[in-house]
């Protein structure tokens, strides 16, 4: 098959599962998101796919061929935007593309008008000819992104393409990530934001220590925490924990309410009706008042799924992942 | 599959296109890289030099071929920390996700540094006939002598490779130069004849590749007699086993990196 593929892949770093078994497949023209919070495997299944490493075991193959046997060839066909944007900083933009355009061999007539296209695309015009060094973060990332793209790569890997982008340079690139998709590239992206992945993939994968432990679309993961998220409001925030404790089989509640008079928790499809919840905590003596039921964003979903895993360390999750 | 010979040529043709833009745009790292030499060769032929005594030659003869060849080792030691810096920063994980061969940018780094070589070598010697040298060495000889320093650069440029690609800070890999560049320098027959030293010294300063190209270099610029075959020879050895070692060391620890 054309496109990602992998089976089974795994890594460790000295005692530590960096992949304890992953596997999943894209197609051309696919937009896959991996999901999943610092430390889940995301960055060394990418360095994987873009031959930077080595499995342990297993099998991956980008474009129909195996990662690590013809590595050589991969890298032609491939495009990378990696974490750290870092570019030679004392190069103008054009000329950084220029050189990245040769080293990727892109036959010399198409080059120039590649470049010009890209530059465009990319809104740099006005900076193409100042040095790096002076290009703000999101420029820098402009750029990154942009040399990714030369010699239009059948399958592309962008780790965290989005960070630090401002809301109008990140339609731009999800527009221009769309495009190489509808034209046939694979696409592979990691993502800190929900939102990126519910507006760009077709399909989601959820990864944590290791795991895959969701694999679908963006309405099939919400699907999967039952579609539904209460929270209420209480007319005394001291009733709080006298709240939780009527409500045993509901759990601890998200943490993404923050104010002390609303909770938050996620009804699953096997839950009580609202109804009943309602009437419980009147008779436990917890005055509500205010209901609001809602949809769960992605956020929710993908907070949820890794909660669940027992995998997420609350603390440092809850901060990257907002 | 790799990329043709032709396009492995094109490929570090162009990583040294881009090493010449930093040189254009960062004129100061060539300053530095002048400075130093000049500076020492000044201390040593007016400061300290008035103190040393060598039978048979003046102080200045004596000096100014070894000047050029630390010169060499100097600029060398750039290198490695321009590579921890690339490491670090994930410029060389770009790299090798590009369809090019795992050794062009590290020969594209080593060419570039033969040929600033080549304009670094005249400037030193021209301070040195400046301050006194005089050039007396045949044509060929001349040539011989500058193609023995740059074959030195290139075996220190090597060295400073495969200290950069080992070191895990900008600062580790510049202190560890630093000392290369001093013990190596100075722990020669450079500055003065190894016969002044304890004799435990003594063997090590003889045995240096530098005091090799030393002393061969003294012998074919100014066109004295001396041993200069064997020097020569032995200098050769010296710079193959070196880059025996670097090379095949240097290009793994680059494809493999952080694994």
């Amino acid at each position: 098959m054309q496109g990602v593929e992998c089976e089974d892949l795994r890594k460790s770093y000295g005692e530590v599962h960096a992949l304890d078994g992953i596997s999943f497949a894209a197609e051309p023209g696919e937009i896959l998101a991996l999901l999943g919070p610092n430390g889940s495997g995301k960055t060394t299944t990418v360095r994987i796919l873009t031959t930077l490493t080595t499995p342990d075991s297993g099998r991956a193959r980008v474009a129909g061929m195996d990662v690590v046997r013809h590595a050589a060839r991969v890298r032609a066909t491939i495009g990378l935007t990696t974490q750290e944007t870092v570019l030679d900083s004392f190069l103008t933009g054009r000329e950084y593309l220029e050189i990245i355009a040769r080293l990727r061999h892109v036959p010399r007539p198409r080059q120039a008008r590649e470049i010009a296209a890209l530059i465009g695309e990319f809104e740099l015009d006005e900076f193409a000819h100042s040095p790096i060094g002076g290009y703000s973060g999101g420029m820098r990332r402009r750029l990154d992104i942009a040399s990714s793209l030369i010699g239009s790569p059948a399958v592309l890997f962008l780790d965290e393409p989005s960070t630090g982008l401002d809301p109008h340079s990140r339609e731009r690139l999800w527009e221009a990530i769309r495009r190489r998709a509808h034209e046939g590239a694979t696409v592979l992206l990691t993502t800190q934001y929900m939102e990126e992945a519910d507006a760009l993939a077709g399909s989601v994968i959820v990864l944590a220590r290791g795991h895959v432990i969701e694999h679908g679309t963006p309405d099939e993961l919400k699907d999967t925490i039952g579609g539904r998220i209460v929270e209420l409001t209480l007319a005394d925030p001291a009733q709080r924990e006298d709240a939780i404790a009527s409500l045993p089989e509901l759990g601890e509640p998200s943490p993404a309410a923050e104010r002390p008079e609303t909770l938050s928790f996620v009804l699953l499809q096997s839950s009580q009706p609202l109804l009943s919840i309602l009437q419980r905590l009147e008779t436990d003596g917890v005055e509500v008042v205010d209901v609001i039921v809602s949809r769960p964003t992605l956020d929710e979903a993908f907070l949820h799924l890794t909660r669940r895993a027992d995998v997420l360390v609350r603390e440092p999750a809850a901060t990257e992942v907002f | 599959m790799h990329a043709s010979r032709g396009q492995a040529w094109a490929d570090i043709v162009t990583l040294m296109r881009r090493a010449l833009i930093r040189y254009q745009r960062r004129p100061d790292v060539i300053v530095f890289i002048l400075v130093q030499p000049f500076i020492i060769l000044l201390l040593f032929r007016y400061v300290i030099g008035g103190a040393i005594r060598i039978p048979g030659v003046s102080y200045v003869q004596y000096l100014t071929p070894a000047v050029i060849a630390l010169a060499i080792i100097n600029a060398s030691s750039a290198l490695g920390g321009g590579l921890t810096e690339d490491l670090v920063s994930g410029t060389i994980d770009h790299l090798r996700a590009l369809p090019i061969r795992r050794s062009a940018y590290l020969t594209s780094r080593v060419l570039f540094d033969i040929a600033r070589n080549l304009f670094v070598i005249p400037l030193i010697g021209l301070l040195g006939v400046a301050v006194g040298f005089h050039l007396s060495g045949t044509v060929p000889n001349i040539v011989l002598a500058v193609a023995l320093v740059l074959l030195l650069g290139v075996a220190f440029a090597w060295i400073s490779i495969l200290i950069g690609l080992w070191s895990g800070s900008i600062e580790a890999t510049q202190g560890i130069l630093v000392l290369v560049f001093i013990l190596a320098g100075f722990l020669s027959s450079g500055f003065v004849p190894p016969s002044t030293m304890p004799s435990w010294l003594r063997g090590i300063a003889e045995a240096s590749p530098v005091s090799h190209v030393d002393n061969a270099l003294r012998v074919l610029t100014t066109n004295t007699s001396g041993p200069v075959t064997h020097e020569v020879v032995a200098a050769l050895a010296w710079i193959a086993a070196i880059l025996f070692v670097t090379i095949p060391l240097s290009i793994r620890r680059y494809s493999r990196h952080a694994q």
